[in-house]
């Protein structure tokens, strides 16, 4: 192939630059596939997305030069696998070697799709991961237990989860870590703990292991990532509706049926027909609001998840900010109208109590945090840095990954942090990211401006597992803020000063001058 | 509209006639610009979105969805 029709690839969009190798000749195909390897790996070209899509002469024509094509064993499968069905029956492949034969035999749909067949002999998907897709949501306990098998031997499968009828992708290395965690979760609950019991745990364990996505709303959030189920939880990170998701798939394993429901830009779970114990002795049953995403700080950190199996009505309730005004959040009449059984404050303290998860006078973990907080807050009440630090160590003993849910840190430091005792002119807990870093990965950061001590600044280094002090100019080489952020703070960022321009109309001796 | 309708229309525009509308004529001779452009440096008004309060400040999102903003309690 010419240099010409090269540049003339690499310039066009993925889509026609596809078109265009399949309008290629078998000739050309197969030349441009032994001399254009780098190109191929470069614009992420799998050879079998170009031939699925010949026309049935072509395939046979390209099949009787395959072996001269310098392609790899799993490419080659790829290949055969993904012929159309009439091209495959027309093989005879009792001469061929296994390999190929099981991948010609390989059942396929419409594009070249593998049909997954849960009790086929998995060793014949091998190398087959980009053609296969499984759905695996419904599967029984026997066929999650042979689907992990197969994960091992294709581990870039793509395995789908639907949200609102929309499909998401993890892969199967990321269903089976997730599956494995969830099956340390559940299968720890003791057998005799009652539903509303289970329900705590798996609320509890959900807030320690997920966070929300701390890029949510940036230049680089990528939305279907926060929505993949096993995504999620194999990242570590969702948005409210995908957080949802994996606590409604996790219920459904224990025998609780719930529904996702929208508010005003949030989701959250109405739990179906649920039983709930009160503090005074009663049992109620119906349906209950669970919000999994506005507990997960609150989980992390051990503080009380006000927002469990709550009433509609204290759902409403929770949706006022500290201004006052209605954040709507649970806002949906028709959805919600019937939740009306909900735990009251000390109901919530006994249930806590009872799986261990709050102490005997139903107090919760940070309780600790809080008053190691205080205290160090009258230690160091002169001096604002050291108040930090001793702050920064505190919680870091509370929750040693607080640099990877750093979404669930803000939460944490909004409460340990004291503006009062840190003699504040401003105090920001927000996130940045590493200039160098081409992800954008979110960093949290402190930013203090202290009477007493003037500009400090700190992040939370996920290498060191801890936060680190950078003199001002070291860190605003370093870090940057998002544009959504820096939209949102009038293109100024916190540490930088506000520009003295004029801010209000003339004064009238000014205006008597101009008038001289 | 019939054609008695149409005669006193006429009519009533003979002896209704609106006055028309004078335009504000331009000024004929030109103001210094550099006068009018520090006339509208003065008065224009500069206000950055600063949260200027006494708590910490931290992330916002719209509905707090991220649910930081509430405080936790033990």
């Amino acid at each position: 192939m010419d240099s010409q029709k090269i540049e003339a690839l690499s310039k066009a969009t993925q889509e026609d630059r596809m078109a265009m190798l399949r309008g290629l000749n078998v000739e050309e195909l197969s030349e441009f596939l032994i001399h254009h390897r780098e190109f191929c790996k470069e614009y992420h070209i799998h050879p079998f997305e170009i031939t699925k899509a010949l026309d049935g002469e072509k395939q046979k024509e390209f099949i009787s030069r395959l072996e001269q094509c310098n392609l790899t064993l799993n490419e080659k499968r790829e290949i055969l696998a993904s012929l159309r069905p009439e091209v495959k029956q027309g093989i005879d492949v009792t001469n061929l070697p296994r390999e190929y034969a099981t991948a010609i035999q390989i059942p396929t749909k419409y594009g070249g799709q593998v049909v997954f067949e849960i009790d086929r002999d998995f060793e014949e998907y091998r190398g087959l991961d980009n053609l296969i897709t499984v759905s695996p949501e419904d599967f029984t306990p026997e066929q999650r237990k042979k689907f992990m098998e197969f994960c091992d031997i294709c581990p870039n499968a793509e395995v789908i989860s639907s949200l609102r009828d929309v499909a998401y992708s993890s892969s199967s290395s990321e269903y089976k870590e997730a599956e494995e965690w969830i099956s340390s979760v559940i299968d720890n609950i003791p057998s005799e703990y009652s539903q509303a019991q289970k329900i705590a745990i798996i609320d509890n364990a959900i807030g320690k292991k997920i966070s929300h996505t701390p890029t949510d709303g940036t230049e680089v959030f990528e939305p279907k990532d926060s929505k993949a189920l096993w995504k999620i939880i194999s990242k570590g990170y969702g948005v409210c509706n995908g957080v949802a998701k994996v606590e409604q798939y996790m219920l459904k394993r224990i025998g609780v049926e719930s529904e996702i429901v929208s508010g005003h830009e949030h989701a959250f779970l109405k739990l179906i027909d649920v039983e709930l114990p009160l503090a005074n002795g009663e049992t109620v049953k119906g349906n209950t609001i669970l919000d999994p995403t506005w507990n997960l700080a609150r989980q992390r950190f051990g503080g009380m998840p006000d927002n469990f199996c709550i009433t509609y009505e204290q759902a409403r309730k929770n949706d006022l900010t500290s201004l006052g005004l209605d954040s709507q959040a649970h806002k949906n009449d028709e959805k919600l109208q019937d939740d009306t059984i909900g735990l009251d404050e000390q109901s919530l303290r006994n249930l806590y109590t009872s799986v261990g998860l709050a102490d005997k006078e139903g107090m919760f973990p940070l309780k600790n945090l809080v008053e190691k907080s205080n205290a160090i807050n009258e230690s160091y009440a002169n001096n604002p840095e050291e108040n930090l630090q001793h702050q920064f160590l505190a919680l870091s003993q509370t929750c040693p990954e607080f640099a990877t849910c750093q979404n669930s840190t803000m939460s944490a430091l909004k409460i340990i942090l004291d503006f009062d005792k840190l003699k504040a002119n401003r105090c920001v807990v927000n996130r940045v990211y590493d200039k160098t870093d081409k992800d954008k990965n979110a960093v949290v950061y402190v930013y203090l401006d202290s009477k007493v001590s003037g500009k400090s600044f700190f992040f939370a280094d996920k290498n060191k597992g801890q936060f680190v002090q950078l003199p001002q100019e070291e860190f605003i080489n370093r870090f940057e803020c998002y544009e959504k952020d820096l939209e949102n703070l009038g293109g100024i960022r916190p540490w930088e000063d506000i520009p003295k321009e004029k801010d209000s109309l003339p004064t009238k001796e000014e205006q008597k001058g101009e008038e001289k | 509209m019939n054609a008695l309708e149409k005669i006193i229309s006429f009519i009533k525009n003979i002896f209704n006639k609106k006055e028309e509308i004078k335009m504000i004529e331009a000024p004929k001779h030109v103001t210094n610009t550099k006068d009018k452009e520090d006339f509208f440096t003065s008065i224009k008004v500069f206000r950055p979105i600063q949260i200027q309060n006494n708590e910490i400040e931290t992330l916002i999102c719209i509905g707090d969805g991220l649910g930081i903003q509430k405080n936790m309690k033990y």
